[in-house]
């Protein structure tokens, strides 16, 4: 709960990390061990499936973390 | 045929069969194995003599083995909880019990009955953690309790087969058979030890600052400490589990998991390609019988694990259906402790029977884990302990701000506003804030929902006897009920 990331460990597989959003869906994201990730999009309205799932390498994650952390800059 | 081609043909058909196989979900092992079967001689010939490869398979057995102890997280299982622990020594427990009644029941003898209970109960780590990547459900609150159960399983394997060893090698009296024993334990324990207090010492020794040697000595390393096993009549699989286990904990670990990965693959495919070379094709259908009796019988103890680790661990019936059905996969572990069986020329039912049993389930699992979700609608929830419904996907039982508060009293016996309308309900839910009674998300009209997004009150908890749990819309959590004792349970409507 709360506004944290919650952190478990997959046992052979990798960490995973789930981040709650304010509108009752999830964001997890499964770091392998061989470094590629995993995103996930949970939403409790689809209960079957994930809404989406992204697999990146390693390189397309930092990429991603990039962007998304607001320190690429192009010229 | 010579060995070169034969062995040469037993990788490219395993590969190109196993990239087929993946068109139907087929896991890659059992793969590997039928392509063993189509080579060998019972079908086409190219291996008319597996026995050619067997010092081949041999090195994919132990690599295979290695490199799962050299992955083993035993510290983060140890720090994981008594839940984990828990879950995996009951699905173990189940499932290897109800394997040994079956392998007395088959009456091949008791050798054969432990070897089958082995077989038959312990998951594949390799199908099951693909297949869980596969359904995408690497996020389910299931899935770090099924990772946990088959990294103990690894463990328990490792004693299942010192175990098994004495079984295997036919010794005369009593006295030889316990010396045998406690050679088997004294190997396993003298490694394990070196595992707690000499890992470093290990890793100081082998520490080479360059990746070939490392690679050259690591798997001479593997091989010598299998053989040597193999020699003190303890098997070659131990050793190589054990020595891979020391490997773990040394600073090595996370370079040797990285270069031996390649290695394994090639061998280990080897390893089931033999496997399913020594099986003549005739031969399964004699012992179709004792296989689905197997299969009916890992499918009913996989549901009952799935519940017992579901209460353990409080989640719902949808994470039961799920953990019972993926839990399901056979692989690696069934060959092996077959391979050892045929090795010590056991019953030869044994090996038609192990690679009949893991090519259907094979088969048949991946579709029922694909399916779960008509299992857990066929699961009472009282079964699994919090005494909730199944409701959405909400999996891990927890509260939250909303649900922790002195529940309103109902205030009303049904649904006032269906009432009006002059509509039915299906059951009934209760307002946590107000004590407004609605219909629930099976009804027609929803009511309960709809108070929630009219009104902003976060959460309800069930009206319907017998159920016991409450719901927080806000955070998407679903709490056990509050109980028969708890002074704020919900009234039970008149």
């Amino acid at each position: 709960m709360g506004h944290g990331v919650e952190v478990t460990e997959l046992f052979g597989i990798g960490t995973k990390y789930v981040i709650s959003r304010s509108n009752r869906q999830k964001l997890a994201v499964i770091v392998r061990k061989d470094g590629s990730r995993e995103l996930y999009h949970l939403d409790k309205d689809n209960p079957e499936q994930p809404k989406a799932v992204i697999r990146m390498d390693e390189d397309e994650a930092r990429r991603l973390a990039a962007v998304l952390g607001g320190t690429f800059f192009s010229d | 045929m010579t060995e070169l081609v034969a062995l040469g043909s037993a990788g490219v058909v395993a590969g190109l069969l196993a990239r087929g196989g993946r068109r139907i979900a087929l896991p890659t092992i059992p793969a590997f194995m039928a392509a063993g079967i189509l080579l060998g001689p019972s079908v086409t010939g190219v291996l008319d003599d597996p026995h050619e490869l067997d010092l081949v398979a041999d090195i994919g057995l132990i690599v295979l083995l290695f490199h799962l102890g050299v992955e083993f997280p035993l510290e983060q299982v140890m720090e994981s909880g008594r839940q984990v622990v828990q879950s995996a020594l009951a699905y173990i427990g189940l499932n290897v019990t109800a394997g040994l009644a079956l392998g007395f029941a088959l009456g091949w003898g008791t050798a054969e009955a432990l070897v089958i209970a082995g077989a038959v109960g312990i998951s594949s780590s390799a199908i099951v953690t693909k297949l869980l990547i596969e359904l995408n459900r690497l996020a389910n609150a299931e899935t770090p309790v099924i990772l946990g159960i088959i990294v103990v399983e690894d463990l328990f394997l490792a004693f299942y087969l010192a175990l098994l060893a004495p079984f295997l090698s036919e010794s005369g009296s009593f006295g030889a058979a316990a010396a045998d024993f406690a050679i088997s334990f004294g190997f396993l324990g003298g490694l394990l030890l070196l595992a707690r207090y000499g890992a470093r010492a290990v890793g100081a020794v082998l520490d080479v600052d360059d990746e070939e040697l490392l690679t050259v000595v690591i798997v001479g390393l593997a091989i010598l400490v299998a053989g040597v096993a193999d020699e003190l009549g303890v098997s070659d699989a131990i050793g190589a589990l054990m020595i891979g286990l020391v490997i773990s904990r040394t600073i090595l670990q996370d370079r040797v998991e990285r270069l031996l990965l390649p290695v394994r693959d090639a061998f280990a495919a080897i390893f089931f390609v033999v496997f399913g070379a020594g099986i003549v094709l005739g031969d399964l259908g004699s012992v179709a019988l004792p296989v689905a009796a197997a299969v009916a019988l890992s499918l009913t103890m996989n549901t009952l694990g799935g519940l017992v680790v579901a209460r353990l661990n409080g989640l719902n019936q949808r994470s039961a259906a799920n953990a019972a059905l993926v839990l399901l996969g056979r692989g690696e572990f069934s060959l092996i402790v077959a391979t050892l069986a045929i090795g010590a020329g056991l019953d030869e039912r044994i090996g038609p029977f192990v690679a009949l049993y893991v090519l259907l389930l094979a088969l048949v699992g991946p579709i029922l884990a694909a399916r779960s979700r008509r299992l857990s609608r066929a699961l009472p929830g009282r079964l699994v302990g919090g005494g909730f419904d199944y409701v959405g996907q909400e999996t891990m039982v927890r509260g939250c701000p909303h649900v922790d508060v002195m529940p309103a009293t109902p205030i009303s016996d049904g649904c006032e506003d269906c009432r009006t309308l002059g509509d039915t309900w299906t059951h009934l839910r209760v307002c946590l804030q107000c004590g407004y009674v609605g219909c629930c998300d099976d009804s027609k009209n929803r009511h309960a929902t709809k108070h929630h997004e009219d009104v902003g009150h976060p959460a309800i908890a069930s009206l319907e006897p017998g159920e016991q749990w409450r719901y927080c819309y806000t955070d998407g959590v679903l709490a056990p009920g509050l109980g028969e004792t708890g002074e704020a349970a919900p009234a039970p409507p008149p």
